[in-house]
């Protein structure tokens, strides 16, 4: 799970995760662990997600820890459009580094809108994200939808 | 000068001769240049080797430029292969190094005098190991608690092994942050890109962290206590096992753990527990009772200092026949632990304790059998002995003379069995009746025999137990296997008098945890052991033969058959 510095990451999935991990390790190692369990299509899924900590400067991230990846979960936040600038960044960076799936979640859905992708955005992304998906962490409006999709499109591609 | 006048003149010769033919032969050698030089080519080679080393000469650089390509351009796939190689030859050279250090150690710590110091020696001496061994057994008591093994790529869970069962089921996390931390610390303490070396140890107050880091995988290991350098040098070795056997399994490792499912036994292998053996001897030479009478007076000197009521009426077990009392320890919870040599023949230690109004369920015996050579205890075994044999005896001038009648064979047993007793220049039998008259030598022959076999029945009643997934000899076998040296010496030499050609087997077995494989191997390893011990003890190492079967098919025992077991054969 990668993004800027306080567009959700960690409260997106707070609900959602088994975890026995305290947040301290995020400012500290730059990473937390939690574990989602999920069943999709009578597919039993576990997924180990890593909520790396995000930067507010050069959309810097530790390549490190995506290596091995199976998926990535880019997010944004729809109040700050330079939150999305820095997800196009690091989209980039990252597609150096791996091929894997990648799901685009704008957070915060709850607040005001900013910014929106447009029709044509999200035209010209087809093939970058499997999936963009809006989000509350605060009402938890599809964080659950987000697990979904990314396990079924491993029940279609696997 | 002379070689280029004959070359041209050759030259001149084949060109007259061949004329216009010249091309026509040259392009036919061509043809078949390679089947011609196919065959000739090895030897060739030899040839010009021997005659000026030149072939090595040029063949030198070709090699190296090689080898430095594919090292240059498959970097993983040498480091692959290689990795298994370089490990074992550096643990070589550590455990050499290791051993100076502990020689040198040994000396220093042989020249302190403090009151540790002298007890600890004693100690050592008593369990038969160097006092610097014996040193590091008491300084290191420690656990290990749970083992990881981590794929290295991923950080994903592979296997994970836990003493306690509860800790299992976050190990897939816990895997993952592990890598994390090791990846974080690579990053961020090692300068060059190149080096990918992570974590080695992390220190908590409770635990150590040991972490070994392989190129497919990492193996973690929580420990509890004060981690010896074995532990480090179990996880690399099994490490390396993992790397060599899955190799496969690793590289193309897809999240699917199931496949790596069998490296369960090489990590239990590494959940080793530093615990003081309880296990019961069987020996039955009375040396242990020289050793205990000297504990006796050491402990009792010792525990004297302590004033403790139920201590010291415990302490006076030691007055009765056939015990001795290695240690009493009060526990915080008001228990006992009391820690004794007693003979077979003497009183059992729960019908003492009742007799002397202590509740038997406070008090944990942990208790280790000996032969006592006390006077008394010994006139009460003869006595238990003649009377199965409806025989009686008188003491006549320090001898034992036995009277009644007997046959000549059972005369044979009971003389075995009153040999463990006394000297044979001690026993008068010669007025023994006996019932069946023998062929002398016939007879003699017979005696020898059923001596022979009495011989082979204490061999073969002799185990030697071993702790889970370990090979190693802990002082109580060290002894066993010196009492069982002098039994084989005596069977070979007994054997030798009839004309038998006999063989022992020593058969290695292990318990039913783990692979198959694994059992059978250490099972080998344990024959392999206990067949050097003897042999150092003075067995003919021709007639020795060590083989290990692996897992006992027995479901009682299955579980505890961590032995190795001696049977004859005659050859």
């Amino acid at each position: 799970m990668l993004g800027s510095s306080a567009v959700g990451k960690t409260s997106l999935v707070r609900h959602y995760v088994d975890g026995i991990f305290s947040e301290k390790y995020l400012t500290t190692l730059g990473v937390k662990i939690d574990k989602k369990q999920l069943t999709v299509k009578d597919k039993q899924f576990q997924f180990l997600l890593w909520d790396i900590e995000g930067t507010d400067q050069y959309a810097a991230f530790q390549p490190r820890y995506i290596r091995g990846a199976s998926a990535l979960i880019l997010v944004t936040d729809c109040t700050r459009i330079q939150t999305y600038i820095d997800a196009v960044d690091i989209f980039k960076q990252a597609r150096q580094l791996t091929d894997v799936p990648i799901v685009l979640v704008i957070n915060k859905t709850d607040l005001n809108k900013h910014w929106q992708l447009e029709e044509q955005t999200l035209l010209d992304h087809q093939h970058d994200f499997i999936e963009v998906i809006y989000t509350s962490a605060k009402t938890g409006t599809s964080v659950e939808q987000l697990f979904q999709s990314i396990g079924e499109y491993f029940v279609k591609h696997l | 000068m002379a070689d280029q006048q004959d070359d041209q003149q050759l030259n001149q010769l084949r060109s007259i001769i061949l004329k216009d033919d010249d091309a026509r032969v040259i392009s036919t050698v061509k043809q078949h240049a390679r089947d011609i030089v196919s065959d000739v080519i090895t030897e060739s080679i030899h040839d010009r080797e021997k005659q000026d080393h030149s072939i090595s000469t040029i063949l030198t650089p070709i090699v190296e430029n090689s080898v430095e390509r594919s090292i240059t351009n498959q970097r993983d796939r040498f480091i692959g292969y290689l990795y298994p190689l370089m490990g074992s030859l550096v643990r070589k050279y550590v455990s050499s190094f290791l051993n100076e250090i502990l020689e040198k150690t040994n000396k220093i710590i042989e020249n302190s005098f403090t009151y540790k110091g002298l007890k600890w020696r004693w100690q050592a001496k008593k369990a038969g190991v160097s006092f610097a061994q014996y040193v590091v057994s008491q300084t290191y008591l420690f656990r290990v608690e749970q083992v990881f093994l981590i794929h290295a790529e991923t950080g994903l869970l592979l296997n994970a092994v836990a003493l306690d069962a509860d800790k299992e089921k976050d190990a897939d996390l816990i895997s993952s942050m592990l890598s994390a931390i090791n990846d974080f610390v690579a990053d961020s303490f090692t300068k060059s890109a190149q080096n990918n070396e992570g974590v080695d140890t992390i220190k908590t107050a409770h635990f150590t962290l040991v972490i070994k880091n392989g190129p497919l995988a990492i193996i973690a290991a929580a420990v509890t206590g004060n981690m010896p350098e074995e532990v480090p040098k179990k996880l690399q070795y099994s490490l390396e096992q993992i790397h060599q056997l899955y190799n496969h399994e690793l590289q193309n490792f897809t999240g699917e753990s199931t496949e790596l499912a069998n490296t369960e036994q090489l990590l239990r292998d590494c959940l080793i527990t530093k615990i003081k053996s309880e296990q019961q001897p069987k020996g039955k030479k009375p040396w242990y009772a020289v050793i205990v009478f000297t504990l006796l007076l050491g402990g009792s000197l010792y525990y004297g200092l302590k004033p403790d009521n139920v201590a010291q009426q415990l302490s006076k077990l030691n007055d009765e026949l056939g015990i001795s009392v290695d240690a009493i320890q009060k526990q915080t919870n008001g228990y006992y632990r009391i820690k004794i040599w007693r003979d077979p023949a003497a009183i059992n230690i729960k019908d003492w304790l009742v007799q002397q109004n202590i509740n038997p369920d406070k008090i944990v015996i942990s208790e280790q059998a000996f032969i006592s050579a006390e006077p008394q205890l010994t006139q009460k075994k003869i006595a238990t002995l003649l009377a199965k044999y409806q025989l009686s005896a008188q003491e006549k001038e320090n001898r034992l003379v036995l009277q009644g009648r007997i046959t000549y064979t059972a005369l044979a047993e009971l003389k075995v069995k009153l040999l463990n007793l006394l000297n044979e220049t001690s026993l008068d039998t010669s007025q023994l009746q006996l019932i069946d008259l023998p062929n002398i030598e016939h007879d003699a022959q017979n005696i020898q025999r059923a001596l022979l076999n009495e011989k082979l029945a204490q061999i073969a009643t002799l185990q030697i137990n071993f702790a889970r997934a370990n090979a190693e000899l802990n002082a109580l076998a060290k002894q066993q296997i010196q009492v069982q040296a002098i039994n084989i010496k005596e069977a070979f030499k007994l054997a030798k008098q009839i004309n038998v050609k006999l063989g022992i087997l020593i058969i290695g077995t292990s318990d039913n945890q783990g692979t198959k494989l694994g059992n059978i191997e250490i099972s080998k390893e344990r024959a392999a052991i206990v067949k050097a011990a003897l042999i150092s003890n003075g067995v003919d190492a021709t007639r020795l033969y060590a083989l290990g079967i692996g897992e006992i098919k027995i479901p009682s025992v299955s579980n505890e058959a961590r032995k190795v077991i001696f049977s004859r054969v005659m050859l």
